[in-house]
């Protein structure tokens, strides 16, 4: 019986061959089926937490919207002369100024917004600045 | 009929497949950290890695659906097919 699977049956080359595009469609729609299904939250773990003040133990969700590392840390970051930066930014703009050992920086919250993590050195001491 | 169970087999499995999906996140961890991959990309590796995952799970469904065709049709009897023994090669 097992023989004949790959002699004559589901198995043989040419049986794979002709159900792979049917397959392939299937799979595809799987996926992006999957991809919604944790978009809307729908595989959420939950979670007990305590209440470290009043000892009362609340359900949460744990949702993951984004594998790791989707969101891009700057490592490296380059930065302009307040000249320079007046040309693109509006004197309005929200920024995060970090000032150590009299070097002073500015980090848009713009850009923050999207990289949410820069690792930086300011004063000579390393400093992560986060929104 | 027989498509109906291939199809659903193989549509079955690979939605099992993406809700039992081991090792899969820490394979996409291991290849963006390893290529030092961070943004969108880190998105396409997973999509890529949920896709193969479905792939795989798709096959083995339609297999077993056509597996279990070919048994009953076996068990029903060969329609005047010859074994693949008595045929000559």
């Amino acid at each position: 019986m097992i023989q004949e699977l790959f002699v004559r049956g589901p198995l043989t080359p040419s049986a794979i061959r002709r159900s792979l595009p049917v397959l392939l469609m299937i799979a595809g729609v799987l996926t992006i089926g999957y991809m919604v299904f944790r978009q809307l939250g729908y595989d959420a773990r939950t979670i007990h937490v305590v209440d470290a003040i009043t000892g009362e133990t609340r359900a949460r969700s744990i949702v993951t919207v984004l594998p790791r590392d989707a969101i891009s840390a700057v490592t490296r970051p380059r930065f302009l002369t307040p000249e320079e930066a007046e040309r693109w930014m509006s004197p309005s703009e929200r920024v995060i100024g970090v000032e150590i050992g009299g070097e002073a920086k500015a980090y848009p919250i713009n850009l923050l917004s999207r990289h949410e993590i820069v690792d930086d050195v300011v004063g000579g001491k390393p400093v992560a600045v986060t929104w | 009929m027989n498509t109906l169970l291939r199809i659903g087999g193989a549509v079955v499995a690979g939605g099992l497949s993406l809700y039992w999906h081991p090792g899969l996140d820490t394979a996409q961890n291991s290849i963006t950290s390893l290529r030092g991959m961070a943004g969108p990309g880190v998105t396409f590796v997973w999509l890529f890695l949920s896709f193969v995952w479905a792939l795989v799970g798709a096959m083995v469904g339609h297999t077993a659906g056509a597996s279990v065709i070919f048994y009953v049709e076996a068990r029903r009897g060969d329609r005047g097919r010859p074994h693949f023994s008595e045929v000559e090669s």
